[in-house]
């Protein structure tokens, strides 16, 4: 079902001036094929049952009000204006995940841990990432250390993916995930079964509005085909243009000391190449 | 239109050349996530100063040091920055210091420690969690690893000071042992006297969290 359809839909509430804007929002995205994928997530959304169709609604209702034509990136520009107006009831509009009884990892570059995991253990933020690196791999820093710091930023989405998912070398790992913005440094991984993650907390399907939460166009986002869900999603494998490893979205959290000691600290390994080049053309075509 | 990213060596050749005017214009967009054009757009979880601290390790790879990007660095750490604004948006000055802790700019000691005095921007939290000042008193710590021993000594009291912040305890304790190792019993008494709730916690990984500082020490080369 594509998003005309979708608010040509008399439940969905959308009325006739409404649903020109939305066409004229939905045309303007046909400037190349990284707008057209982010318009077919807006499609697959429409058709899948992974969001909550209630936020959907409202945030395309939102666009309609707020989108103003031959103004910059309008179309994207719009997205993020109206995720920002009300992040509260955007944020992680997915429908939550059953528990698979098995683990999550979360990526993160080594430099990050060392910003953001471990302010509260007396390190450094010099610290160089061959030391951290070393430290970690060898336990001297490890998920205890955790205790005291926060998982994710508020009002972002956290993405994992399942543990035994991720490749074992950081070139891999990055380009299955879709991380085309990493081209240097080390990346490492917080392990911790997905049981913590149950209420608000839970693991929920990552949505087009997910992607879009750090900016409309800065992340390559591809929602699996409809009808289906809710369910996992996929990244995006820079490689091969096709789909990544399975992820999935929650709400940040802090991180208690029950919490750290329930969590794993790996080294994922150095990049050492650059990613490769995306090929949207082949992307909208192999997902 | 959708771009494909720049790579580091292309990123480099753009901005090394720059003057140090232009180059302070192009990290205070970036460190406020205002597009730059010489850079390319934020991806997902990327922080603005990732794309610089890359570059700038990249660049010393090759052995080039890039001394415009940490002067200009140092330089915006030196200004004296508007309480107000900095309780409305703190993430900006915290990812500056960040930035001038991973680049080794060591002349932003001065500015970085003048937030960590700062008494009307205490209790500020930066977007994941950490507070402002603690974020600074850890850029602080590496930063004087990288000066001679009398440069450290001068900063002494702020870190003893900082002693009276139970949040800043672990990191201030760690510096003044591993800058001051004589000092130890002094400092650990002095923690006991004023936490003694605390001590017992952070005494726990004093001693690996001064063995990861004083390999920075004996790592650098005493003021660039």
């Amino acid at each position: 079902m594509s998003v005309l359809h979708y608010i040509q839909d008399p439940l969905n509430g959308f009325t006739a001036v409404e649903q020109a804007m939305l066409r004229r929002w939905y045309d303007d995205f046909d400037i190349d094929d990284a707008w057209r994928l982010i318009r077919r997530n807006f499609d697959r959304d429409c058709g899948r049952q992974d969001i909550d169709h209630a936020r959907l609604c409202a945030y395309l209702h939102a666009i309609a009000q707020k989108y103003q034509p031959n103004v910059g990136d309008a179309p994207l520009a719009v997205m993020d204006q109206v995720y920002a107006a009300r992040k509260n009831y955007f944020l992680l509009p997915g429908q939550p995940l059953a528990s698979t009884g098995g683990n999550v990892k979360r990526v993160m570059r080594a430099d990050h841990l060392l910003k953001y995991q471990l302010h509260p253990a007396g390190i450094a933020v010099t610290m160089g990432l061959a030391a951290l690196v070393s430290a970690v791999q060898s336990g001297m820093i490890q998920g205890r250390d955790l205790d005291g710091s926060h998982m994710g930023r508020a009002d972002h989405p956290v993405w994992v993916c399942p543990a035994d998912q991720l490749p074992g070398n950081a070139d891999d790992c990055r380009d299955q995930l879709g991380l085309h913005h990493i081209a240097h440094g080390h990346l490492v991984s917080i392990e911790y079964p997905d049981s913590m993650l149950a209420g608000p907390f839970a693991l929920r399907a990552p949505t087009t509005i997910d992607g879009a939460a750090g900016g409309a166009d800065n992340w390559i986002f591809g929602k699996r085909p409809a009808p289906g869900g809710p369910g996992w999603g996929h990244a995006v494998d820079l490689g091969t243009s096709g789909p990544g490893i399975d992820e999935a979205v929650h709400r940040d959290f802090p991180i208690d000391t029950t919490k750290a000691a329930a969590m794993t600290l790996s080294h994922v390994g150095q990049i050492s190449a650059s990613p490769p080049a995306i090929d949207y053309a082949n992307l909208s075509t192999s997902i | 239109m959708t771009a494909p990213r720049p790579e580091l060596g292309e990123l480099a050749a753009r901005l090394v050349d720059l003057d140090d005017e232009t180059l302070q214009n192009i990290v205070r967009a970036r460190l406020f996530r205002e597009s730059v054009e010489e850079l390319p757009r934020l991806g997902r979880d990327e922080d603005p100063a990732d794309i610089l601290v890359d570059l700038a390790e990249w660049l010393r790879e090759r052995d080039y040091a890039w001394p415009q990007l940490t002067d200009a660095c140092a330089r915006l750490a030196e200004a004296s920055p508007d309480a107000y604004r900095v309780r409305a948006r703190p993430g900006p000055l915290g990812e500056l210091h960040y930035l001038c802790a991973r680049i080794g700019a060591v002349k932003a000691r001065h500015g970085i420690a003048q937030v960590i005095r700062r008494a009307d921007l205490r209790g500020i939290l930066l977007p994941a969690g950490e507070d402002l000042q603690l974020r600074a008193l850890r850029c602080l710590t590496g930063l004087l690893a990288q000066v001679t021993r009398d440069e450290r000594d001068e900063f002494l009291p702020l870190f003893t000071e900082a002693l009276e912040v139970p949040q800043h305890l672990p990191i201030a304790l760690t510096a003044l042992v591993a800058f001051d190792p004589d000092g130890r019993d002094g400092y650990v008494a002095r923690v006991g006297e004023t936490w003694p709730l605390h001590l017992d916690q952070v005494l726990v990984h004093l001693e690996r969290n001064v063995a990861l500082l004083q390999a920075e020490i004996g790592a650098q080369v005493p003021q660039r």
